[in-house]
């Protein structure tokens, strides 16, 4: 296909990434039923490895066509970002609705739980000791994603990637952790609604951490071979958007499960 | 006569194009430009380093005019990389009907 149009928009080629990915999400969907009714993970696992190689291979090809093929004019990157911001916002719903599992629950508890949150029997983690680390780390990543930034805008490579690698860093240090505390806690997913809320609400959190940490990782590489100039580096700023949502939805984690709910 | 400044020069020029019969485009110039002296020029400023040469040679790939999709005009390496999904594919669909069906029709309990 030719890169040279008498428009400024992009017809993108004939992909076979979103046949892939519809057949990829169906094993893995169809391999956890398996799993759960006969204990046989050959069709999760395969599953797994069809979502990876089609999310490596797609991802690639966007960036060939941005990078090299040069097709991500200004009014494509309006598109672009625009899918990022949507994209973000369902994410926030998501969220909310954990959120919202999690006040429906512990503001007014129920009798069985002995009328009171945390539930008797609970013994929650202290919100001054390990979380408060991780509060710490994160907000850390925060300033120093902006400083990658700032020095990518000024064409200080060698700082931006100080800045961006140290992003990745503090980022696997939140995993690392967020999976300790997970080891250490007193109680599990299935002690009570607190068990479950805890759980699901910071596991999918975690979850996005490492999404995050391998965007961020992505956009190390891409630095490193100087795919981002000064004025135009989308896909950094996707990441740095990505991340600073995660950061922000620690620290509504932080305020209402592990302090005021602990 | 159509006719602009140029930025670069700093002086009037007929421009050639559409607007302009070629036959009758003689060139307007003004008087030439003196620069103070000390002037530094944009050629003489140290060359940066430019597009590094992988990047060039990914750059020079990728746009070349061919018919082959995206996905694989990186060479042998996409064409494995696409092979094994769409092997991967193939055998997980048949696995994931394999499965509907032995759900849908289970085997019956002779014992």
């Amino acid at each position: 296909m030719t890169t040279h149009s008498s428009h400024t928009y992009h017809l993108v080629d004939m992909s076979p990434w979103p046949l892939t990915g519809s057949i990829s999400a169906m094993m893995l969907t169809t391999g956890l039923v398996k799993w759960f009714h006969q204990l046989n993970i050959d069709l999760l696992l395969l599953g797994f490895l069809a979502t990876l190689l089609t999310m490596v291979q797609w991802w690639r090809d966007t960036t060939r066509e941005g990078t090299y093929q040069g097709l991500h004019t200004k009014r494509v990157m309006t598109g672009l970002k625009w899918g990022m911001i949507l994209f973000i916002t369902s994410e926030v719903l998501f969220f909310f609705s954990f959120f919202w599992a999690f006040f429906h629950s512990s503001l007014s508890p129920a009798i069985e739980i002995g009328a009171s949150w945390p539930p008797v029997g609970i013994q929650a983690f202290n919100p001054f000791q390990v979380p408060l680390l991780n509060t710490a780390i994160l907000l850390a990543s925060g300033a120093t994603v902006t400083w990658a930034h700032h020095a990518l805008m000024e064409s200080n490579h060698t700082q931006a990637l100080q800045g961006l690698a140290l992003t990745v860093v503090l980022g696997l240090y939140f995993t690392g952790v967020q999976a300790m505390e997970y080891y250490e806690a007193p109680f599990t997913i299935a002690d009570s609604v607190y068990g479950s809320t805890f759980f699901v609400a910071t596991g999918f959190h975690g979850l996005h951490v490492i999404i995050g940490s391998s965007f961020l990782s992505v956009c190390l590489y891409r630095m490193y071979m100087s795919h981002f100039s000064a004025t135009h580096h989308l896909g950094f700023e996707a990441a740095a958007w990505y991340w600073h949502f995660v950061d922000v939805v620690w620290l509504f984690l932080y305020i209402s499960i592990y302090w005021w709910g602990g | 006569m159509f006719y602009q400044r140029s930025s670069v020069t700093g002086r009037l020029t007929s421009v050639n194009g559409v607007q302009t019969p070629s036959t009758l485009s003689a060139a307007v110039e003004g008087p030439a430009v003196t620069y103070p002296v000390g002037t530094t020029f944009p050629k003489e400023l140290p060359a940066g380093k430019g597009v590094p040469g992988l990047l060039a040679q990914k750059m020079k790939l990728f746009q070349a005019s061919n018919d082959i999709p995206i996905h694989l005009k990186g060479g042998p390496v996409d064409k494995v990389l696409f092979g094994t999904t769409i092997a991967l594919c193939a055998v997980g669909l048949a696995g994931c009907l394999q499965y509907f069906y032995s759900m849908s029709f289970p085997k019956k309990n002779t014992e």
